[in-house]
């Protein structure tokens, strides 16, 4: 069924009244996700969170399991992960694209039980952008698209005073079934008129994002000059790994003592320069000229090598917020220049 | 000495091989700010941008490349030609700041002085383009001395008067000239800077909240910090090669592992850990930090990060008559003292 | 099911969680400022030699080893080099303690596609953990090969491991052993050289044969160019790389060589595979 909500408070009120709700909220500082009980939700002006909804699968820190020595040997606990469901609204496409990604990491081959605990208990409604939201986005550039629906559970499309949403997944589709929304007090099936409506806004968006180039297309070479050049002003810091909605390197850390502890897992950067540092001293990127090219290359061969898609999603957070200005999108250009100058 | 003179002076000492590299700024990709040029190229030397948009702290640079040469992978060779930098007058502090702690010696640079009558607030001139623009194309944005302007079919529309993108945290400045140099740029700013005795105007009214208060305020921030440590990696005066703080990010020095392995802080992001990282790197920074202001610049959350520092220095100043990096001669004042110092604060 | 629920435990596998593991040997084989010990633990698991296991410390942290011992033994053997923090723990343990241990982690050798070739082992120092289990496994299943040849040095006969095992192998007829150490030493029958310079002594057939090779990267560079100066082709050369690891299961992203990940698609590489990739030899 296609719904129209009139009043979106009203519907994330009810939301909130089943499930943990997080919606983008402005702060001086910029728009982050945030707690929310649904009526207070303000939406004008959203471009996109500064942070990704990430955090809400696979949290900054988190503890995997607990240790306790004994007579009998060492016993290890798992730790409980959260049961209860969770809702994200006004996720853009390009972040539940994302999910598509870590989905692969974390659930094939020896899944992940806390990610896919997570993941199950969570629905995601992405919200359609009307066209670029920041001067950054570069999503239709890695073959996405502003309407797109990957990775989402339900499709928002402000029309109106209101929203279209559409049903992606069954995930999504229950939710309307729970008791918190089986009443339909805050929603009703979509008129036909909107329902059109709804697709035309989505048209028009990808029309405005029509990309001018296909970022799978690039050849990376790994001996350019560029790498070199491109890092010398790097400083070093893990603000485009933590921002971005796709990187999902991690450390695992002992906290506690012999006799009494837990495994803590928190978000790591191949960024940082100890990322690879071996007990012996060996690196084997011991320079940020390496480590901008794992970037790279991670974003846009290894991982579509290994898992058949792009890793980068075309946020363009890591363009607006790298403090020095290293662009990916310009990397990959003087790729494509190089290529077609030596071609 | 007007821009292309400039320009013209280090392409031709760089082209004699009189210096290793010129840092300045250049245009980049993003039209709110400009970026860092590092080059031994003099061809790229006609890139160099002296406007109000260029922001980084560039001595950083320098910092990190005396780092790099303590790991030992630099040429030896390359180690005694200056490099040339471009400083505004809050820089040229932090300049004073690495004399002083012998990071690098006078010889070893070439400054290139650039006298600053307000720089963007890159995070304003952003919000109010995304608020005023008609078509938020990034490649109609210009900014200028005189403003904020959208370009619309070929005409500068006007969005918002500089003072409004200005960067107003830079209101206590006590140097808007370069205190050293060995080329200026352009003429030197006439006005008279704040008086030494008024540059705190901008935190009084915050200190005086109830320290109840205060703690409440900086929880709320550091709970936010997700610990990326750009604030500390584009700061100049974070030049330790084995920062505390950071040990599991960094290649140390040292490859004994029981030294490296002593943590100060976990790495997880919680509120103790964050607390004591951000209280931590204040205290080291007190008496060393000059306010520039690019810890808050880079924060991608937002953190207030120039409060927090400048509270610091208001309470060196207040106690030891002391700022940050005004004399390269004197020496720092954390690694001194005297009889005479105020005890006030062990007075109950 | 998306019901608000009270907390419960995770149910399913936990790939990160380990099992106890009680020590029950621990010698020193190696002494000096990079001192080796050899351990052996409780057998937790089946595995294929080339394989490998995390180790986990209690309140330290994890490492990932290469299984020394042949799964045709009755328990789980390590040769450990203390280097960090988890192996310095690692070195400060008894027997009758427990420590942590998951895996099996890593693809393993191809031993099944390697029966009734000749088989040459060439290591130098700790190098020889991995192929320890080659060549315990071969020894148990010696009609299954052909030749085989362990060439291994070290800098001198002081730092080299398993030592008691290898006196033991000298008179045995199920395989050749060449022993090498880098400098002169009164006493010493083998040979005197570095471990590639007695390869070419040794002079190994290539029809017919696979090179196994561990040790330090410049050795390895050196042993692969014989190797093929002796006629080796890159795909019957192999090796065993090594990454800083926390995962071992191919997640957490840090120990990969392009798309590979050394963890899980390795950590044992032919040539052939190695040549294709440049992060690999950097």
């Amino acid at each position: 069924m296609i719904r129209y909500i009139e009043n979106l408070r009203q519907f994330l009120d009810e939301v909130a009244e089943g499930y943990r709700l997080f919606v983008p909220r402005q702060r001086p500082e910029g728009w982050f996700f945030e707690p929310s009980g649904g009526a207070e939700v303000e939406l004008e002006g959203y471009p996109n969170t500064v942070a990704s909804p990430k955090e809400y699968l696979f949290p900054q820190n988190e503890t995997l399991y607990r240790y306790e020595a004994g007579e009998e040997g060492l016993k290890y606990d798992n730790e409980t992960a959260e049961q209860t469901g969770q809702v994200i609204f006004g996720a853009r496409a390009c972040d539940c694209a994302a999910l598509t990604r870590l989905d692969k990491v974390f659930l094939e081959d020896d899944k992940d039980p806390y990610y896919a605990r997570r993941r199950e208990n969570t629905v995601m409604i992405g919200l359609v952008c009307p066209g670029a939201v920041a001067p950054s986005c570069f999503c239709t550039e890695v073959g996405l698209s502003p309407a797109g629906v990957a990775g989402m559970d339900l499709r928002a499309t402000e029309v109106g005073e209101g929203l279209v949403i559409e049903e992606i997944s069954d995930r999504g589709a229950a939710l309307f079934g729970s008791p918190a929304l089986k009443g339909g007090k805050s929603w009703r099936e979509a008129s036909a008129e909107e329902a059109a409506e709804a697709k035309r806004l989505q048209e028009a968006a990808e029309r405005d994002m029509a990309p001018a180039r296909d970022l799978a297309e690039i050849e990376l070479e790994f001996d350019s000059p560029i790498w070199a050049r491109e890092s010398e002003r790097c400083i070093g810091c893990g603000i485009c790994a933590f921002l971005c909605p796709t990187c999902h390197c991690f450390t695992i850390e002992h906290s506690g003592s012999k006799k009494k502890g837990k495994a803590i897992r928190t978000w790591d950067t191949c960024q940082f320069q100890a990322y690879s540092l071996e007990a012996s001293g060996f690196n084997p990127r011991p320079d940020r000229e390496q480590r901008l090219k794992q970037r790279l290359y991670h974003k846009f061969k290894y991982f579509s090598d290994r898992y058949g898609m792009l890793l980068c999603i075309g946020c363009g957070r890591c363009v607006s917020a790298c403090p020095v200005n290293i662009d990916i999108r310009e990397i990959l250009a003087s790729f494509e220049r190089e290529k077609s100058v030596t071609s | 000495m007007q821009t292309d003179e400039i320009k013209k002076l280090l392409a031709d000492k760089l082209s004699k091989g009189e210096l290793r590299a010129v840092i300045g700024y250049r245009r980049g990709t993003n039209p709110f700010f400009r970026r860092p040029l590092i080059t031994s190229s003099a061809e790229e030397l006609g890139e160099l941008d002296f406007s109000p948009l260029g922001v980084e702290n560039l001595c950083t640079y320098i910092t990190d490349t005396v780092r790099k040469r303590r790991a030992g992978r630099r040429d030896p060779e390359e180690q005694y030609k200056p490099t040339a930098v471009v400083v505004r007058g809050c820089h040229s502090r932090a300049l004073n700041v690495l004399l002083q702690e012998k990071v690098i010696p006078r010889e070893e640079l070439f400054v290139v002085g650039l006298p600053c009558r307000g720089v963007v607030d890159p995070h304003k001139a952003q919000a109010l383009w995304h608020a005023r623009a008609e078509n938020r194309d990034p490649r109609n944005v210009v900014i200028d001395d005189e403003g904020l302007f959208e370009l619309r079919n070929g005409q500068k529309v006007r969005l918002a008067e500089f003072e409004e993108i200005a960067d107003e945290r830079h209101g206590h400045c006590r140097t808007p000239n370069p205190l050293f140099y060995d080329v200026l740029v352009g003429e030197p700013v006439a006005e008279e800077p704040v008086a030494a005795e008024q540059q705190f105007s901008d935190v009084e009214e915050f200190l005086q909240k109830s320290p109840q208060q205060r703690w409440s305020f900086w929880s709320e921030q550091f709970s936010r910090c997700i610990r990326c440590y750009a604030c500390k990696n584009i700061c100049p005066a974070c030049s330790c090669q084995e920062c505390s703080l950071a040990k599991d990010t960094e290649q140390p020095l040292v490859a004994d592992a029981k030294v490296r392995k002593t943590f100060w802080l976990g790495k997880q992001q919680d509120p103790a850990n964050n607390a004591a990282y951000h209280i931590n790197r204040a205290l080291h920074l007190a008496g060393r930090c000059v306010s520039c202001g690019e810890c808050e610049r880079a924060c991608p959350v937002g953190i207030p990060l120039l409060l927090l520092y400048r509270s610091v220095a208001k309470q060196v100043f207040d106690n030891y008559d002391y700022e940050a990096g005004m004399d390269a001669e004197v020496e720092p004042i954390m690694t001194r003292f005297s009889a005479e110092d105020s005890e006030d604060f062990m007075e109950e | 099911m998306l019901q608000a629920k009270q907390a419960e435990p995770v149910q399913e596998a936990n790939p990160y969680l380990p099992q106890s593991a009680k020590l029950l040997e621990i010698k020193s084989e190696v002494g000096g400022p990079r001192p080796i010990k050899r351990l052996k633990i409780e057998k937790c698991f089946e595995y294929r030699p080339g394989q490998c296991a995390m180790l986990s410390l209690p309140g330290v942290g994890e490492v990932m080893l290469a299984i020394s011992s042949s799964p045709t033994r009755k328990t789980m053997e390590f040769g450990i080099m203390k280097a960090g923090v988890a192996t310095a723990a690692l070195h400060g343990l008894s027997a009758g303690e427990y420590l942590g241990v998951r895996g099996p982690y890593g693809n393993g050798f191809p031993l099944e596609s390697w029966r009734g070739k000749n088989i040459v082992l060439i290591g130098g120092g700790i190098g020889i953990t991995p192929v320890w289990s080659i060549l315990q496994y071969v020894l148990d299943n010696r009609d299954q090969y052909g030749r085989l040849d362990f060439i291994y040095g070290a800098r001198s006969s002081a730092d080299l491991c398993y030592h008691e095992d290898l006196e033991q192998l000298q008179s045995s007829k199920e395989l050749s052993l060449h022993l090498s150490i880098d400098v002169e030493e009164p006493g010493w029958q083998g040979f005197t050289g570095f471990v590639p310079q007695n390869l070419i002594e040794v002079s190994p057939k290539a029809e017919g044969s696979v090179a196994v090779t561990c040790g330090p990267p410049i050795m390895i560079k050196f042993v692969i160019k014989n190797l093929i100066e002796l006629g080796f082709q890159p795909a019957q050369i192999f090796t065993t790389l090594e990454r800083r690891m926390k995962c071992g299961i191919g997640k957490c992203g840090r120990c990969n060589i392009g798309e590979l990940y050394v963890c899980k698609d390795g950590p044992v590489f032919s040539y052939e595979t190695l040549q294709r990739y440049p992060e690999a030899t950097e």
